[in-house]
């Protein structure tokens, strides 16, 4: 990875991240970008790799990639929060299953839906640490006025969230993981006018199951195809 | 998202296009503004082009649902289609709204 080389000169974590099996199948190498502007996500997407990773800030780097190599997954993009935030993620990247994975257009569609939700989730709740309480004009006007503040900040724009997509035949499995502190979901305590967690009822309606793993910091979801 | 507002007697009619998402704080602010209007009694929220909506979305709807009441104006949803007329279903606005499926 000599582009991650000219970035980092230190950044020596290309051979334990790169065992045998992915070796012997270049696909199952990383795909290094930056988002500067000289080509969009949507093109990076269509490139014959299986996993996509920004680089960002290099301490986060190597958690980063040690998490896509943590199973055989079938798709994977890593992203810093600030780029989750400020692009049309969920939208670029059903767009790329709907391509690989030949899923119909209205599964395609509730997939966005959902992995829309679980990115918001994972940036605002997650690697924001803020909370939902829209109770009022007053809360949604601090809520979102937290959001830019934080958005803005090194401390929370670093972190990383993943996306893991596994073919499972039967069905799709996505996972999307933040750096927060986790989170429970108890839907016989959702309710679409409670003034949080309507994103996670959503899901939960959606698709044909969910689960929170990895010590509450990733979302699973499956649909049926 | 973006909207456009038309006066029909005391109704206020917006009508909606594009994806309205979490991200539309800003344009729902606008919105808001629209039922300063001391004249009306009602508000049609016309979403025959709107694509696609996130919960951010159904959040800012019952934010101005709330608001509308408060001003006793009573708030219709028009023509919501596909996935939008899928999420009203599920979030059961319904019970909520006045919700019609033509304009």
């Amino acid at each position: 990875m000599p582009f991650v080389r000219q970035l980092f000169p230190d950044f020596h974590h290309d051979v334990p991240i790169l065992p045998e099996r992915q070796t012997a199948r270049n696909s199952r190498i990383p795909y290094f970008f930056l988002l500067n502007g000289n080509e969009d996500l949507s093109t990076i997407l269509r490139r014959p790799y299986n996993s996509f990773m920004e680089i960002g800030e290099r301490s986060r780097l190597e958690t980063a990639i040690t998490r896509m190599n943590a199973d055989t997954l079938d798709f994977a993009l890593s992203l810093t929060t600030e780029s989750t935030y400020h692009n049309d993620i969920a939208g670029m990247v059903t767009a790329a299953l709907h391509d690989r994975f030949g899923i119909s257009d209205a599964l395609q569609i509730d997939i966005e839906t959902c992995l829309r939700e679980a990115l918001i989730n994972a940036v605002v709740h997650g690697n924001l640490s803020l909370e939902t309480c829209m109770k009022s004009r007053e809360d949604f006007e601090a809520y979102y006025t937290a959001i830019e503040e934080r958005i803005g900040k090194a401390l929370y724009k670093i972190r990383r969230v993943n996306i893991a997509v596994l073919d499972r035949n039967q069905h799709l499995e996505l996972r999307v993981s933040d750096e927060g502190q986790g989170f429970t979901f108890d839907i016989n305590a959702a309710d679409i006018l409670f003034p949080h967690s309507r994103g996670l009822f959503l899901i939960h309606s959606l698709a044909d199951n969910m689960w929170v793993a990895d010590d509450r910091r990733t979302l699973c979801m499956t649909f049926r195809r | 998202m973006d909207f456009s507002i038309k006066d029909q007697g005391d109704e206020k009619q917006i009508a909606l296009s594009g994806t309205f998402t979490f991200a539309d704080n800003k344009k729902f602010k606008q919105m808001m503004a629209a039922i300063n209007d001391k004249y009306i009694k009602t508000v049609a929220l016309d979403f025959a082009a709107v694509e696609f909506i996130d919960s951010g979305a159904l959040g800012m709807l019952l934010l101005f649902r709330d608001e509308c009441l408060s001003k006793h104006i009573t708030v219709s949803l028009r023509a919501a289609q596909g996935q939008v007329d899928k999420i009203f279903k599920i979030a059961k606005f319904d019970q909520l709204f006045s919700v019609h499926g033509e304009k």
